[in-house]
């Protein structure tokens, strides 16, 4: 029995496949259009992948911030949810989920059963997110996927502030022009982006083990950055951004609907 | 719905001037639950609660600075911009930090509709009144002062309007406005039923209207509405049942309650000024009116309080009596930005609903526009959805 998750967040639509033992595929695709139609187009790409039919899949379940428009859904749940279900499917021990998506950072906490118990966000505010890290590349003028080597390489950190993604424009182009190297300045705004998403673990309980998932887990110098702040190893899984997606389609072979809400 | 609660719930700046056309009586406006409204209706003043608009500031943010609570700014930018023109008179209590600052804003911002009366450089018709709230709520000391000041209150108003208000006029109002309280609470009891015998929304637009509608009048209507949805076995829609907790809530930030709904919740309960905290507990007829009124005052369990009254705990009480038995399952509290007095407080509270009743909480940060609560559905939807296991 195959079942579908697709995850529509805000800047990719991830699906991915689960048969109720592995995840037998998966997609990721930047994209720019409605979340329906993107969702479409990453749903056939994911079932060409593994050369299969529409019938032959189960289920089909939906979650990220467009998942009430993916029209082709059986259901939808929580992004919340569908990572506490496909992190812990990667990591049984997982205790504690930090998932950080271009525009969101999300903490979930789980009890020893691997439930749900508590979860904390990124208020309205982009700093602590991926998007906070590709601005910073925009104004350091490196290509978002050399962010992270960038600054592994660097002695120590420039200081940028993580109060603001705007605010913090202004200090990384003055920290350009005092001469700090690029190296310096990308550990700073990993440093940065740190500082938020550490303030949502610690109100989490910082209860190991901690796994990262999300764009922004595929990024070594923020997962080192976090590191150093929390003192604790942070687990990263092969492919951190499908997680959500995964989580969803093990949430649909478990067949919950609902209450009060026929699943649409 | 009753016709007459959606539509001052709803609309309710037209509601208040149709009433005032139809009746010719006063109207003033007030800031915050703890105002001692009692003694305008004893003076045969509609007392209508102040509250902001869903719209982008236009005048107030040249005035009140943008790190200050938005729902302050939103009421003192409707004020200016005329929104509240059928007002006869304000009432600014000394409650939180930003609201005490409303008197001066009031005077000095907003265009009166009256001209000062002024005696030897004193107005001696105000249009805002200041009641000097006392900042800590307990000790011997706080209800013979407090008292007093309703006395001085009662004193300018019956200058203001040339009338006098008696103590009969008083005991008329205090037995109003427990008539009320008794059916408002009737209505919170029909909420204990699992379903709740009427929704979050409802129970909300019915409460919100008892601050806008003359209390006899919207006791007699409630009593009646009740009957009614007694007798055809009335039921709101199932859901996990949902506490909530949290700054003002008014026509701006009340669709959070639809968005609950929507999520699979149902709200039955609340710490909330407009809700369980505009009238919980009643005034006691066996003393002196004013004496009543004062007690009634100074025994809202406002956040504004917490952090200055010796004894905290009646306040954290007061939540965990309205959320003890209603078999809460999660409480959500929405809380303004910039809100000092309930974010101080918050901490305490969620650890005693975790501690004391085991439930899970949920944190929102609001910024006063229906936009920003349209933000939290998934938020809320996580919450419910982490509930339902």
């Amino acid at each position: 029995m195959l079942y579908a998750g697709i995850d529509v967040g805000a800047q990719s639509v991830k699906a991915a496949l689960f048969d109720g033992q592995k995840m037998v595929g998966s997609v990721c695709t930047v994209t720019e259009e409605a979340a329906d139609e993107a969702a479409r187009a990453v749903y056939a790409d994911l079932l060409q992948g593994v050369g299969i039919q529409r019938q032959d899949v189960e289920k089909v379940w939906a979650t990220g911030w467009g998942a009430a428009d993916v029209s082709f859904a059986d259901g939808k749940s929580s992004e919340q949810l569908c990572a506490a279900r496909g992190a812990r499917w990667l990591l049984p021990a997982a205790r504690t989920v930090v998932d950080i998506g271009a525009e969101g950072c999300r903490v979930m906490k789980l009890t020893p059963e691997g439930t749900l118990e508590d979860f904390a966000n990124n208020s309205k505010c982009a700093s602590g997110t991926g998007s906070f890290i590709e601005l910073g590349a925009v104004y350091l003028k490196v290509p978002i996927e050399e962010m992270g080597p960038l600054s592994l390489a660097a002695e120590g950190a420039a200081e940028v502030s993580s109060t603001c993604a705007v605010f913090a424009e202004s200090v990384i182009i003055s920290k350009i022009h005092e001469g700090e190297t690029r190296a310096r300045i990308a550990a700073g705004i990993h440093r940065a982006a740190a500082t938020r998403i550490v303030e949502l673990i610690g109100r989490m309980g910082f209860i190991e083990d901690i796994i990262l998932i999300g764009g922004a887990a595929m990024n070594p110098g923020l997962a080192k950055a976090l590191e150093e702040m929390t003192g604790v190893p942070l687990r990263v899984p092969e492919n951190p951004r499908v997680v959500v997606a995964l989580g969803a389609a093990i949430q649909a072979s478990l067949k919950r609907s609902r209450r009060g809400k026929s699943a649409s | 719905m009753h016709e007459i609660f959606a539509r001052f719930a709803e609309n309710r700046h037209e509601a208040v001037k149709k009433w005032k056309q139809e009746t010719g009586k006063k109207v003033f406006g007030y800031f915050c639950c703890l105002t001692p409204e009692e003694i305008l209706y004893a003076a045969d003043i509609l007392p209508v609660r102040i509250t902001g608009t869903g719209e982008p500031l236009q005048k107030a943010d040249l005035h009140v600075p943008p790190n200050s609570c938005a729902f302050a700014r939103s009421c003192l930018d409707a004020g200016m911009r005329g929104m509240y023109d059928y007002l006869d008179g304000v009432v600014v209590p000394n409650s939180c930090d930003i609201i005490f600052n409303m008197e001066f804003f009031w005077r000095t911002l907003v265009p009166r509709p009256t001209k000062p009366a002024m005696i030897a450089g004193v107005d001696i018709k105000p249009y805002v009144h200041y009641i000097n709230y006392p900042e800590k709520i307990t000790g011997r000391e706080v209800v013979p002062y407090y008292v007093e000041v309703l006395k001085n209150f009662k004193q300018d108003l019956e200058r203001s309007l040339n009338r006098p208000i008696t103590d009969d006029d008083l005991a008329r109002a205090v037995s109003a406005y427990n008539q009320d309280k008794s059916q408002m609470k009737r209505m919170y009891e029909m909420r204990k039923s699992d379903p709740a015998g009427l929704s979050g929304y409802e129970a909300w637009q019915i409460t919100y209207s008892s601050l806008l509608i003359p209390k006899d009048k919207h006791a007699g209507i409630l009593k009646g509405y009740l009957d009614e949805l007694e007798s055809n076995g009335h039921k709101a829609p199932e859901g996990v049942r949902i506490y909530l907790s949290g700054s003002a809530m008014d026509q701006v930030n009340a669709d959070i309650y639809k968005i609950i709904e929507e999520s699979g919740g149902q709200v039955v309960s609340d710490d909330l000024c407009v809700g369980t905290r505009s009238f919980w507990y009643p005034l006691n007829e066996e003393l002196p009116p004013l004496e009543a009124i004062a007690r009634r005052s100074l025994g809202t369990v406002c956040p504004r309080s917490t952090v200055t009254a010796r004894i905290p705990e009646n306040r954290w009480a007061h939540l965990l009596n309205t959320a003890k038995d209603f078999n809460i399952e999660g409480a959500i509290f929405y809380v303004l930005k910039c809100c000092d007095a309930r974010l101080g407080e918050f901490p305490h509270l969620r650890d005693k609903l975790k501690t004391e009743l085991d439930i899970p909480v949920l944190f929102l940060e609001g910024d006063y526009t229906s936009e920003g609560v349209e933000q939290m559905r998934s938020r809320v939807e996580a919450f419910i959805e982490m509930i339902e296991g």
